[in-house]
């Protein structure tokens, strides 16, 4: 199993050496084992830009806890904490609803796309066929499309199935698969090694029992991957419950908060419980992104990488 | 001999039987494998991209039957419109603001922190985290923090004596602030930037200074063409990601625009005449879509047709 | 006007869930019988049982809501054998989703403005039968909430709320800048203006208190406008008149009046800080138009000892008994076309509207206030009967300033009008232009007022004529 150690990395990772002749080709790194000035300047930049990054987030937080008249002041702490604003976010919206809702859709959503995603990108990366080539161009191809064009026609097509004012247009158009993680599954699956699969073909196994119990298993640090960024942008996803969703108590998440400025006018436009709300729509992700962060990064990377 | 057998096995399974129709098993498993996608495409993709097209030549509101009206809609949009030209205006601008500065931003983050030894998973945790924020969050933020009268931005401005911008009342100051929170997001830029700064040859920098080559030299005649792949990626993505910009603008602004219509962009402006109120316009809309896909493609190919110059492929490509 | 079934309502069962679930099986069960019993009954019996799903949109049964809350769980003990399921809140978007899949709700609680933008693209049904068939007596309401739910002389909404526009002076402001506030003429435009100029306060650079406020931006111009003699359409909706001289006249009065009090960049950089309209009751604006909701709202929570006075805006130059300008708008009740209980949907409205309906409602409303502590404001209901009603038997005097408002505001209604771009299908395509291309550039200095209306005018007609 020489192609999925401990890193991601593709084993094909190519990158020859197209530098000038004279160079030689490995030399050992020189350690940099003294502090330089210029390494000090480094870091004080990056805890400038660090803290300049997370600052916005403190500042998100001690908003949600100021009470309401106190928003304006300009002060950085609450002169009381209100963690009831917590409590006041839940009662003032059907935010429980919200977050259901939107945990709902995300998990079909990405089980969905893992699914099918990986099946297609099996079938581009490992099954010959012919018209294979232009099929996935096609496939790139849909990827740069604007969603601005399907988006009446798309509407028109759920609203005859009767699917408005329901979760299906959320999430289902994930059962047939994404460009961007068939892309992504198929640059993996193309890295396995041609052995292993032909010694399962020798032993007889066909093509969806090799996608099933090989492939599936060896890509799995990847389809974490499509998975994290899948659930990353469902949740966020704000135009398609927009389109799609009518009543409050059927909102996503994203699409409640939007609305809470608006619709529940008894609180009025109360920064405080909107930053509330807002933490707590954010805290999921954040969660998500600690214990999956390894997999962020490097899912990143890959995507990028061989692009 | 033995090494024969095993060639001829693997060659057979590798070519698989053919049954009786003369499709292989193989190129039958093959269409079954991509079966869900071309499903999804036929009705999700090529059938709406057609039909969008077809409701661009009608009037349609979608409770009445489309009437064909012909090249109508594109004419009004380019002659009587007087929202489409600056709908285009803003989401160019836009674009050209952003599409630099998250570039330039990332990869100097990236720099930076590629030159960072210890800490570096702090560091990067940092910068990562904001673009997980779900993007109604951050534009509720952004526009609390970038408040002209008691935003903390303006705050701190005034405190050190600077100039402090009406932010979000100021017609030319309302994309600013949608490309201040958006850049404020470009962890993952700066994540893919950081490995391919990591996966350039130190020999190469070696080379270079043993040519004589200064920090900027290196940076520009190595660094720069070996990352050439991945800034072509972002770039891409980043120009159409900007040029189909929604939610911020339309929940920073509360669906109106912004002060002048200065935040008015064009995916918003088609949904404006789409489901506004007393518009219904769903052919109009299609008309709108349809002219920014064209952009949207033109753009694209100009980019792949320029990256032959300036990106430099390590590989013979995927 | 008692309706005939309260008489006969059931004196038991709150609206619990068990309730409503009991209920609706035993409507089940009897819903396949019943409709046929109505509609062989409907032509001569004149008040048929009405019974099945009653789908309503856009009432709340919030507990924030009693008004609301209260009448519904009325009609609910009235009617037993009518299921009903409440949507409370969604927006133009979503009625038009419905209507494209015919899945309108029976009742539909919507702004009048919009009567002429769902009438004329065919989603909503005539009432014109129904109120023939129940002699239902439609002279209670204000003309100018009957007429705006009128389209193509059809009658297509029953009012259920009414806002009102009025200017709202905070007296001790006023005091502080020297005004006399006993003798204030709102007919006198100039002089509002000039007040508004004395009355800003600044702390260093930063705006803190705007003085005179006519919420011209916030779609509020066609006030104005009509205060100065000026009209946006003709009557049948065909001609825009935007650029009426009267009409231009306000506007640069308007744009004149911001920038003498700083600006109107400046005066949204401050409307920004403003949280949930509670400015003129924190005292961030000295003088304000607003609607009447911000009295009962705002005032009442935030400052109910605030020394202010409610004004009607008075045709300019016509003095202090001169005309009274506002605007009026609100909701109806409509029934889509292809309700499926529409029968059922006109029962619950005729209910809605009757007076010891609305009694009902606001002896709720009274008794929820008093339990916040809050005093209790008469609501402005559309029906003339309904309104009276509440200052006879409900009110308690509170205070000078809100006695006066609250006999003043039914006045006001009397001789209020609608916006006049209502009578077009594309009426809100029509506030948007005129907002973005009149009023936005007037205001901020980009374009004359005569160029800004000339252009919005030409955009407003296209739009019209494009429809």
């Amino acid at each position: 199993m020489a192609a999925t150690g401990k890193t991601l990395a593709p084993a094909s990772s190519a990158r020859p050496a197209a530098a000038p002749a004279k160079m030689a080709t490995s030399r050992p790194e020189k350690p940099r084992a003294w502090l330089r000035p210029g390494t000090l300047a480094t870091y004080a930049a990056l805890i400038v830009l660090a803290v300049a990054f997370c600052l916005p987030f403190v500042w998100l937080v001690l908003s949600s806890l100021k009470p309401a008249d106190e928003i304006y002041a300009g002060t950085w702490l609450p002169s009381r904490w209100m963690w009831s604003n917590y409590a006041d976010v839940f009662h003032a919206a059907p935010v429980l609803d919200w977050f259901l809702n939107t945990l709902l859709v995300t998990t079909l959503a990405v089980v969905a796309v893992v699914m099918s995603s990986s099946l297609v990108a099996y079938g581009f990366a490992r099954i010959r066929f012919p018209g294979k080539r232009p099929l996935f161009a096609l496939v790139m191809g849909t990827y740069l499309l604007p969603g601005a064009v399907t988006l009446i026609p798309t509407f028109l097509i759920w609203n005859k199935l009767g699917a408005v004012n329901t979760f299906w247009p959320l999430w289902a158009g994930n059962l047939f698969g994404s460009a961007f993680y068939i892309f992504m599954l198929r640059q993996f699956m193309l890295t396995v090694p041609q052995d292993l699969i032909d010694a399962a073909r020798v032993d007889g196994a066909g093509f969806f029992r090799i996608y099933w119990n090989l492939m599936l298993p060896l890509v799995r640090p990847a389809l974490v991957a499509v998975a994290i960024f899948e659930a990353n942008a469902k949740w966020d996803d704000f135009m398609t419950p927009l389109i799609y969703l009518n009543n409050p108590n059927n909102y996503t998440f994203a699409l409640g908060l939007a609305s809470m400025k608006d619709s529940f006018k008894e609180l009025g436009t109360q920064w405080s419980l909107l930053m509330a709300a807002s933490v707590v729509f954010t805290v999921p992700m954040m969660v998500l992104f600690f214990l999956f962060q390894r997999y962020f990064m490097e899912g990143v990377t890959h995507s990028g990488i061989k692009g | 001999m033995a090494n024969i057998a095993v060639e001829e096995r693997i060659h057979a399974a590798r070519s698989g039987r053919r049954t009786r129709f003369g499709l292989s098993d193989e190129t039958r498993a093959g269409w079954l494998a991509i079966a869900p996608w071309l499903v999804g495409f036929a009705i999700f993709t090529a059938f709406p991209f057609l039909a969008s097209l077809y409701f661009s030549f009608t009037k349609y509101d979608v409770i009445n039957p489309p009437q064909w009206i012909g090249l109508d809609n594109y004419q009004r949009l380019f002659t009587h419109d007087r929202l489409f030209p600056l709908a285009i205006r803003n989401t160019f601008i836009y674009a050209l603001m952003y599409v630099p500065l998250h570039l330039v931003a990332s990869l100097s983050v990236a720099l930076l922190l590629n030159e960072a030894r210890h800490a570096r998973g702090v560091f990067r945790t940092a910068f990562y985290l904001p673009s997980m924020t779900p993007a109604v969050a951050t534009a509720y933020l952004w526009v609390w923090m970038l408040n002209p009268n008691d935003g903390l931005i303006n705050r701190t401005l005034r405190w050190l004596h600077l100039p402090a911008p009406a932010w979000t009342v100021d017609p030319f100051w309302t994309k600013p602030t949608i490309v201040i929170s958006q850049v404020w997001m470009m962890g993952s830029a700066m994540i893919l930037f950081l490995a391919a700064l990591q996966g350039v040859p130190k020999d190469l920098y070696e080379a270079a200074t043993l040519d004589g080559a200064g920090r900027w030299e290196r940076f520009r005649s190595v660094t720069l063409p070996m990352i050439s792949g991945v800034t072509f990626f972002l770039a891409t993505v980043s120009i159409i990601a900007s040029l189909n910009v929604f939610t911020q603008g339309y929940v920073m602004f509360d669906k109106d625009g912004g002060p002048q219509n200065s935040a008015l962009f064009i995916v918003m402006y088609l949904f404006k005449r789409a489901f506004g109120s007393g518009y219904f316009q769903m052919g109009y809309a299609s008309a709108i879509a349809w002219i920014l896909f064209l952009m949207i493609l033109v753009i694209t190919v100009i980019q792949f047709r320029l990256s032959k110059r300036w990106v430099y492929y390590e590989h013979e490509g995927g | 006007m008692d309706h005939p079934l309260i008489r006969f309502a059931p004196a038991h069962a709150r609206l619990t869930r068990r309730g409503l679930i009991a209920r609706s099986a035993a409507a089940a069960s009897t819903a396949f019988v019943a409709p046929a019993v109505i509609r062989s009954a409907g032509a001569q019996d004149a008040t048929p049982a009405a019974s099945g799903t009653l789908v309503e949109w856009g009432f709340g049964t919030a507990e924030t809501n009693p008004m609301a809350r209260s009448r519904v769980e009325a009609f609910q003990k009235a009617f037993p054998d009518v299921q009903l399921q409440v949507v409370e809140s969604f927006d133009e978007q979503k009625l038009l989703t419905a209507a494209a899949s015919s899945t309108v709700p029976d009742a539909i609680w919507l702004s009048r403005f919009e009567t002429a933008t769902w009438a004329a693209r065919g989603v909503l049904q005539p009432l014109t039968e129904f109120v023939q068939r129940d002699s239902f007596d439609t002279s209670i309401f204000y003309d100018a909430a009957i007429q705006e739910s009128t389209w193509n002389g059809e009658l297509y909404g029953i009012p259920g709320g009414m806002d009102v526009r009025a200017l709202f002076f905070n007296l001790d402001a006023l005091k502080e800048a020297g005004i006399d506030g006993s003798s204030l003429d709102t007919s006198d435009w100039d002089a509002l203006s000039d007040m508004g100029s004395k009355l800003v306060q600044k702390d260093g650079d930063v705006l803190k208190r705007w003085g005179f406020d006519h919420k011209v931006q916030a779609k509020n111009f066609w006030l104005w406008g009509n205060g100065n003699g000026g009209h946006f359409m003709n009557d049948d909706a065909t001609e825009a008149t935007f650029n009426d001289g009267k009409n231009v006249e306000a506007l640069e009065w308007a744009v004149k009046a911001y920038d003498a009090q700083g600006g109107y960049q400046a005066y949204q950089g401050l409307a920004t800080t403003w949280q949930g309209d509670e400015q003129f009751a924190r005292g961030q604006v000295a003088i304000t138009l607003y609607e009447q909701w911000m009295m009962s709202g705002p005032i009442a929570t935030v400052a109910p000892d605030m020394n202010f006075v409610v004004l009607p805006v008075r045709e300019k130059g016509s003095g202090k008994d001169g005309r009274m300008v506002s605007f009026t708008g609100g909701n109806s009740w409509y029934i889509p076309k292809g309700a499926k209980n529409p029968d059922a949907a006109w029962e619950f409205i005729k209910f809605m509207h009757s007076d010891a309906t609305w009694k009902l409602g606001a002896e709720a409303t009274k008794a929820y206030r008093k339990q916040q502590g809050r005093p209790y404001i008469p609501s402005l209901t559309g029906s003339k009967t309904a309104d009276q009603l509440q200052i006879d038997e409900l009110y308690e005097p509170i205070a000078g300033p809100f006695d006066d408002a609250v006999k003043l505001f039914p006045q006001i209604l009397e001789q209020s009008q609608n916006r006049e771009i209502g009578k077009s299908p594309v009426a809100g395509q029509l506030e948007d232009i005129m907002a973005d291309t009149g009023v936005s550039p007037a205001l901020s200095g980009e374009s004359a007022p005569q160029d800004a209306l000339d252009q919005a005018n030409s955009d407003a007609q296209d739009a019209i004529d494009s429809f």
